[in-house]
């Protein structure tokens, strides 16, 4: 995101917006309440030049005319471009931790929640509220155990419904067509026979004479008989052989 | 740069999914902005970036990168098929899986096509070798050589620490990398919808830079770990870590073609 630079006429020090659309948004309001929202968010400087700053917009909001925007960064201090890019990562970062954090508060809450929510299966009504005051009431008042359990229930609901939603197949045509075709193909495969190589020790001799055979007229039968005898084998020896879907 | 919190975190209802096509009843948020996705442990795992490649850059991709042929047998969880024995030409079935012929008639009929730019790393019986689509078409990579830097620079920019990461693996085999990207590859995917799948072949830890071409509608990219879809055009670039995060497309009407940057998993091991 490129930054904004504004100088003004009077030589004051450039001052760069961050994010571009600070500025439009400032621009477009043009209004000094706009300019302290943006000075809370630059929480790492001084209080100063926070001051300074919000000087400098209340100034460049009356003076619009003083205001020249430059886009190219080589016109830049390279002091300036080093000091904006170290805020930028370092309200990145801050930023991370301050998410990680809410996320982390509102896990506990919904754990909160479910623990208490499992004791009051677990102790009925009665007890459950005496188990609250005596045990917990110090830490949490019942009616903020009684806010958890139902953000519990609520969080567990949608999580519940959201999975369900997941359940349910695309239905575009496009899906449709691939879903059909392997579906064929997959029938057709469970039928079509495979050749299986079946090690066998066998002598040159006898090698040459089942290659002749396998060539010859005779080999569809010869395969059957051989096919049968496996069947007879495993039958003997309690292993299911295995039917076709068209056999059966 | 707008950020979000990726939550609520579907990961173990989504695991099921792979192969199965996204409908639009998985998403919950559609990412249209430049913006960058956390998770709650506060790793970034989602970056757009909106309008960021040239028009003339990403127009002259798609002319040099569209005439793609290769169907995408190899890819049966990406297709929405199962992985079926092929037929030989006596009806037999043989030992190879993939995706099945039928199938592949249907992805014909609706254009699609895949190829692969760049290096590949070695599989069973095959060792590190250049693509034979670049061997054949130098110019689809060497044409596209300021649109890959500017890759790099937007990648290095946006997720400096994946990019190191992965610089410290490709600069192993200096030999095997795109100029001096962290790039080995680059998979080109032209009308393409794919179902929900994970890109096994791709460097672990690190993140793919995804970026459409061609003129279409719809074809969001869905996270159903999220819900979260991204609306991409031209001129984004999506960065996330493809090997964890099950994705697929939404229908899309139109001409779509698509380039994912990337470094193949043991590209490091190609220098031995």
């Amino acid at each position: 995101m490129p930054s904004v630079i504004l100088e003004n006429s009077t030589n004051r020090n450039p001052m760069i917006f961050y994010r571009k659309w600070s500025w439009e948004r400032l621009a477009e309001k043009g209004s000094a309440s706009e300019a302290v929202t943006w000075r809370a968010r630059t929480g790492d400087l001084k209080l100063d030049r926070h001051r300074e700053f919000a000087d400098f917009l209340e100034h460049i909001f009356r003076n619009p005319d003083e205001v020249t925007t430059i886009d190219d960064h080589s016109e830049l201090d390279h002091d300036d471009i080093a000091a904006a890019e170290w805020i930028n990562s370092h309200i990145a970062k801050l930023d991370a931790v301050i998410v990680r954090g809410i996320a982390q508060r509102n896990d506990a809450k919904i754990e909160i929640g479910r623990a208490l929510n499992e004791q009051k299966k677990i102790l009925g009504h009665g007890k459950f509220k005496r188990h609250v005051s005596e045990v917990l009431g110090s830490m949490i008042s019942l009616r903020t155990a009684q806010r958890y359990m139902r953000r519990a229930r609520k969080e567990d609901a949608k999580s519940k419904n959201d999975k369900l939603s997941f359940l349910t197949s695309a239905s575009d045509d496009g899906a449709k067509d691939i879903k059909t075709t392997t579906e064929g193909a997959r029938d057709e495969v469970s039928s079509r026979p495979a050749v299986y190589k079946l090690p066998l020790r066998l002598c040159s001799a006898e090698g040459k004479a089942v290659d002749e055979l396998r060539t010859s007229p005779a080999w569809p039968e010869a395969q059957q008989s051989i096919i049968l005898v496996l069947r007879r084998f495993c039958t003997n020896h309690g292993i299911e052989f295995g039917v076709n879907k068209e056999e059966a | 740069m707008k950020r979000i919190l990726l939550t609520p975190d579907y990961e173990e209802a989504v695991k099921d999914l792979e192969g199965r096509f996204p409908s639009p009843s998985h998403v919950r948020k559609t990412l249209t902005e430049t913006t960058e996705g956390r998770t709650k442990d506060g790793i970034v795992r989602v970056v757009l970036a909106c309008n960021v490649i040239p028009i003339a850059f990403h127009k002259l991709a798609y002319e040099l990168w569209n005439n793609v042929k290769e169907l995408p047998d190899n890819r049966p969880a990406a297709v929405g098929s199962a992985s079926l024995p092929r037929t030989m030409s006596d009806g037999m079935l043989s030992g190879h899986k993939g995706v099945p012929k039928q199938t592949l008639k249907v992805l014909r009929k609706q254009g699609t096509a895949q190829g692969i730019l760049g290096y590949l790393d070695a599989t069973q019986g095959q060792a590190c070798h250049r693509t034979p689509l670049t061997k054949r078409h130098p110019e689809m990579l060497e044409g596209n050589e300021r649109l890959i830097k500017l890759v790099d620079d937007l990648y290095k920019r946006y997720r400096p620490e994946f990019y190191e990461r992965q610089r410290v693996e490709i600069e192993k085999v200096p030999m095997w990398r795109l100029w001096q990207t962290v790039f080995s590859t680059i998979y080109l995917a032209r009308n393409f919808r794919t179902a929900y799948h994970f890109d096994s072949g791709n460097f672990k830890g690190v993140m793919t830079a995804l970026m459409p071409m061609g003129t279409f509608t719809g074809g969001e990219l869905v996270l159903p770990r999220w819900g979260l879809a991204i609306g991409f055009r031209p001129g984004d670039v999506l960065f996330f870590d493809s090997t964890e995060i099950l994705h697929g497309n939404l229908p899309f009407q139109g001409s779509r073609l698509s380039a994912a940057f990337y470094c193949e998993r043991d590209i490091a091991n190609c220098g031995k």
